[in-house]
């Protein structure tokens, strides 16, 4: 079943794992929407590809009782126009809207976003903030990570080059759950992050409980920020350390410069960053600040 | 090479052609059907000149690979038109003075194209986001905008 035409399209996930496993190096295809433009120069060096667009199995959204599981060929257009998801997770909608333009939401997907593993996915944020589990199917099964540890550099990830991504989980929030994602890019459309920080969060009894913050575009990898988390988390509504959440945010990052801005800079959207997010947080409707 | 056979509907006419495999949508649409309305601006899915609608969705055929297209259905700025009468979208880009170079025109037309079809009374800012992933060099936006706005549904015709 090796690719003798340099093009598989299998109707089956466990034919293009056959395929994968019998030649690893073939470039798995779904949106395209970052292949063929890192072979923009020489697509005559792409090699095989298998293209898993037409994989039934990795389609589909399942928003459940307790849990959200979006297939990994789910398009960004699918979650930014999702109306349920909209209510539940908005934030992750927001994200999904933020990529690229219509064109690229339309093409590029889920599983895409997080295999190429760019440190400004604009989806890792909002899916590390809901601690959201990514699923890998493999020759040998399934396997799966916290997202979270799911990225170890810039282009690379725990999934080994037999593995496709078939979809990501999260649990559906519960109490009084606050979401926000910000992005700062160089144009409204088309963007790619500058920085971003997603905040998901509960306001239980005047105190934040449960607080997640996820930053892209600031470090290696879509960055967890559990030091900044600790400093916040508990904490009254009145009277938030956000100064010292921003300075202890801004240290866990490790931006860089590049054609899009200097570390520097980076550093200092991200701490504002936070702040926004709080703000925009406890100004939403129904926040009290002593229970 | 080998070639992969793709066979597919572009403006409502079946095709069947064999591409390499790395051979790109948009060229097998110019290369190989010459239908050269759509353009090739930046090749990296930047631009937008060479939107179309793949099974009903704009995406950049730059950034789509030929054999994807198999048993897809594909609408070019040629198929918007109905033999000699322009689609009111292409009349009213006339009207308007939309239309300065026109590189990016055809894939302009189809993203608003697209718009007006899941979105019959946009506002101007649905507008906006509508075409934000087509770059215009020439016109700064607003000829194209006020074109759009004067087909959404209850102001077709209405002339000022």
């Amino acid at each position: 079943m090796i690719i003798d035409l340099g093009y598989a399209a299998p109707d089956s996930l466990q034919k293009a794992l056959q395929i994968l496993k019998e030649d690893p190096s073939c470039k798995v295809l779904a949106g395209g929407t970052d292949l063929l433009v890192k072979f923009y120069d020489a697509r005559e060096k792409m090699g095989n590809v298998l293209d898993i667009s037409r994989l039934e199995e990795l389609k589909g959204l399942e928003i459940g009782k307790d849990k959200i599981f979006l297939g990994s060929l789910t398009s960004h257009e699918q979650i930014y126009r999702n109306p349920q998801l909209q209510k539940i997770v908005p934030f992750l909608c927001r994200a999904a809207k933020s990529v690229g333009a219509p064109q690229i939401r339309h093409q590029g997907t889920l599983g895409g976003n997080l295999a190429n593993a760019s440190p400004a996915a604009d989806l890792a944020p909002p899916l590390i903030a809901l601690d959201a589990v990514v699923f890998l199917a493999g020759p040998e099964g399934e396997r799966s990570f916290k997202l979270a540890d799911f990225f170890t550099g810039p282009g690379k990830t725990r999934k080994n080059p037999d593995e496709i991504i078939s979809g990501v989980e999260f649990a559906l929030p519960k109490g009084d759950f606050r979401g926000t994602f910000l992005k700062v890019g160089q144009r409204r459309a088309l963007a790619i992050a500058v920085a971003s920080l997603a905040i998901a969060l509960n306001f239980q009894d005047g105190v934040v409980k449960n607080i997640r913050l996820a930053a892209g575009s600031v470090a290696p990898v879509p960055l967890r920020a559990r030091k900044t988390e600790s400093i916040l988390e508990g904490q009254k509504l009145a009277g938030l350390p956000l100064d010292k959440a921003a300075d202890q945010l801004k240290k866990e990052a490790s931006p860089i410069d590049d054609i899009r801005g200097t570390g520097d800079y980076r550093s200092q959207v991200l701490g504002n960053l936070l702040r926004k997010g709080m703000y925009e947080l406890l100004s939403q409707e129904g926040v009290r600040e002593n229970g | 090479m080998a070639k992969v056979k793709v066979e597919f509907k572009v403006n409502g006419r079946e095709y069947s052609r064999e591409v390499e495999a790395a051979t790109r949508l948009l060229d097998l649409l110019r290369n190989e059907l010459g239908l050269i309305g759509t353009k090739e601006g930046c090749g990296k899915g930047e631009c937008g000149t060479c939107t179309v609608l793949m099974d009903g969705k704009p995406v950049n055929s730059c950034l789509v690979l030929a054999p994807q297209a198999n048993g897809r259905e594909i609408l070019t700025i040629e198929g918007l038109s109905s033999g000699d009468r322009l689609h009111p979208l292409q009349d009213a880009f006339i009207k308007k003075g939309a239309v300065q170079c026109g590189y990016c025109t055809p894939g302009i037309l189809i993203s608003a194209y697209y718009l007006l079809k899941n979105n019959p009374r946009p506002n101007r800012d649905d507008i906006k986001e509508g075409i934000s992933g087509n770059l215009c060099r020439c016109t700064g936006y607003v000829k194209i905008i006020e074109a759009i706005e004067s087909v959404t549904e209850g102001r077709e015709g209405h002339e000022e």
